[in-house]
């Protein structure tokens, strides 16, 4: 019993890393209906820049700041530079996939050329595991869940208490319904992009904090898992996204009690292809058609 | 110096092949399948687990299964009947319901779990060792030099590109590359018309899986070993960047445009100095490239540097001369 509540314990902490990531493509998705697979790039982006701001300033809070930065700052331009032209072009989403995969193409292998493909260590505050309740938790593990806490929190206020919230969710159900009431959806798609690039940068920097080390194709083996999060919350529902890290997430940890650690990942993945079948629209469905009428 | 280019073009023409099954998926019928090089490998392992003989057992259980001694043509013919089957089980589950986006983060979820689980299980294909010591196809017969061995493979290769491409050219003018084409157009005016879009889709995708399992056999023949580290995802991504750039749907520009992107343009930085300490400049560099390349392909010339050739119409003689109008008919 004490091993699966450990093991619960570490499902939290990987929720936590998953949430800031699954919240931040949700919320990409729902506004703009791009499936974007150069979020894992964008969190490796963030979590590299933290690891060059370490190298002058030991501070955590500096570090994570600078990984939300960069990261906003890379999916900003990313958007506004080169999925733009193309969406204003009338674009297909597969085609627009597919540009997304040449994006993490260049910038994974920036990354490479840049930083080389060993591991990076990632310094954080280190400590021996404490026992909190029922759990067993080192103090990075602390830092993860209350920054995946706060960040789940500011969203759940702009979501439901701002303007931008509101013109967000606007644009998010009908976007030429949004423009003739008079919404500048341009500029709430591009703050979005920004604003999921902030998580992501972030989450990228939790988990190379929480791995201890940075390589530059860990943001893409994590994306898959951030995807399968996704689906089986609900594709486009930030408030799924986050009941679906959170069940992905203990998923892993929990199977990884039983069965070889190395199919981890598996597990998320084949609940990704189960939901897909049989419960395309996730748990808490969206309106967006999923699987083909024909 | 020759040698270099004799082996280059190998390469080419085994890249050929495998960009012209999936150009079947993606080009004709439209499906972005992510999962491609799963059917490569499929049968590459089979087909060179077949030729390599029993695995030297080690004692824990290592080592890989289905080793004979079988000769090259049944090998080959073993590895695309392969990678059809396997691919008719993946498409066969992820067609049935899903398309476009979902599709495709489908067919990639299944290549990383078959990555996993290859790497990880010693006792199918021999873990992350995977199948090696693969022979040459008919060298022990030739007796054949070195430098005459080379060239009689790069002919095999080329050969099987050119029966590949012919068969597939007779599918795409057939009636049933029509239909395909009709169900990348628009699925439900297509099932409206009375054709079972997911059987077409599914034979569309198994036909990739048989071209597939082809290259892969040909593909471990030439490397002589075949491991997890060949088929990463990324490999996959390297053949669409190659079939945009040629022509998405036309055969001649997606072999073309994959040799470029997957043999020429990587060897082009070859004869660059190597900077010491870092071996992974011009790799990372090269696929920095081929990104930049494949979004400017879509965003300048979508239909890639040989487009897709316009079908005619058939009833094209009745436009150039009317019929005589009916009314004359009548008067004269």
């Amino acid at each position: 019993m004490t091993d699966f509540l450990h093991a619960v314990g570490f499902g939290l902490v990987t929720a936590s890393i998953l949430a800031l990531a699954t919240v931040a493509i949700s919320l990409q998705f729902s506004v703009t209906s791009i499936p974007n697979l150069a979020q894992g790039e964008f969190m490796m982006m963030g979590a590299y820049g933290g690891l060059v701001v370490q190298s002058v300033i030991q501070n955590v809070i500096v570090e994570a700041l600078a990984a939300v930065v960069v990261g906003a700052a890379v999916s900003w331009a990313v958007y506004r530079f080169l999925l733009q032209p193309f969406v204003r072009a009338g674009t297909r989403n597969t085609t627009l996939l597919v540009v997304t995969l040449g994006v993490s193409l260049i910038l994974q292998n920036v990354l490479l050329a840049v930083f080389g493909g060993s591991y990076l260590q990632l310094k954080v505050p280190a400590s021996a595991p404490i026992t909190v309740g029922p759990f067993l938790w080192t103090i990075a593990d602390v830092i993860i869940i209350v920054a995946a806490l706060v960040s789940l929190s500011v969203v759940h206020i702009v979501l439901r208490y701002t303007k931008f919230g509101k013109s967000q969710r606007a644009v998010a159900d009908n976007p030429e319904l949004a423009r003739v009431t008079g919404i500048n959806s341009g500029q709430v798609i591009r703050l979005t992009w920004l604003w999921a690039g902030a998580m992501s940068g972030l989450g990228g920097f939790v988990l190379g904090a929480q791995i201890g080390g940075l390589e530059p194709s860990l943001g893409f083996q994590f994306l898959l898992v951030v995807f399968a999060a996704a689906v089986v919350g609900g594709i486009g529902q930030p408030y799924g996204a986050m009941l679906g890290a959170l069940l992905i997430g203990i998923a892993m940890e929990v199977s990884a009690a039983y069965i070889p650690a190395d199919y981890k990942q598996g597990v998320a993945f084949a609940a990704l292809i189960l939901t897909l079948l049989f419960r395309p629209n996730g748990l808490v469905p969206s309106r967006s058609r999923i699987v083909a009428e024909a | 110096m020759l040698q270099y280019i004799i082996s280059v073009l190998t390469i080419g023409a085994i890249v050929g092949i495998l960009s012209l099954g999936l150009n079947v998926r993606w080009g004709w019928v439209g499906d972005l399948d992510l999962a491609y090089y799963l059917f490569v490998a499929m049968g590459a392992y089979v087909g060179g687990a077949l030729q390599a003989g029993p695995s030297q057992n080690l004692g824990d259980g290592s080592g890989w299964i289905l080793g004979m001694t079988l000769p090259f043509p049944v090998a080959l013919l073993i590895g695309g009947a392969v990678g059809a089957a396997s691919a008719a089980i993946v498409g066969g589950i992820a067609l049935f319901r899903l398309r476009g986006d979902y599709f495709a983060i489908t067919t990639l979820a299944f290549t990383l779990i078959a990555v996993e689980f290859l790497s990880q299980n010693r006792n199918i294909f021999d873990g992350f060792n995977g199948v090696y010591g693969i022979p040459q196809p008919f060298e022990s017969q030739l007796n054949l030099s070195q430098d005459d061995y080379q060239w009689f493979f790069l002919g095999l290769c080329c050969v099987l590109l050119i029966i590949v491409y012919l068969i597939l050219n007779l599918l795409y003018h057939s009636a049933f590359g029509r239909t395909l084409r009709a169900v990348r157009e628009d699925e439900i005016a297509a099932a409206a018309f009375g054709r079972n879009v997911y059987s077409l889709k599914l034979k569309a995708y198994v036909i990739g899986g048989a071209c597939a399992g082809l290259g892969g056999v040909l593909f471990a023949a030439y490397l002589s070993t075949w491991n997890p580290t060949v088929w990463a995802p990324a490999e996959t991504f390297l053949l669409y960047a190659g079939i945009f750039l040629g022509g998405q749907a036309n055969s001649k520009g997606v072999v073309i445009g994959t040799i470029i992107v997957v043999v020429a343009i990587p060897e082009a930085t070859r004869f660059l100095p190597e900077i010491p300490g870092h071996g992974d400049l011009f790799p990372a560099l090269h696929l920095v490239f081929v990104g930049i390349v494949l979004i400017a392909v879509l965003r300048f010339r979508p239909q890639g540097l040989l487009p897709e050739p316009r079908s005619r119409d058939r009833d094209n003689r009745w436009r150039r001369k009317p019929p005589p109008p009916i009314v004359e008919a009548v008067n004269g």
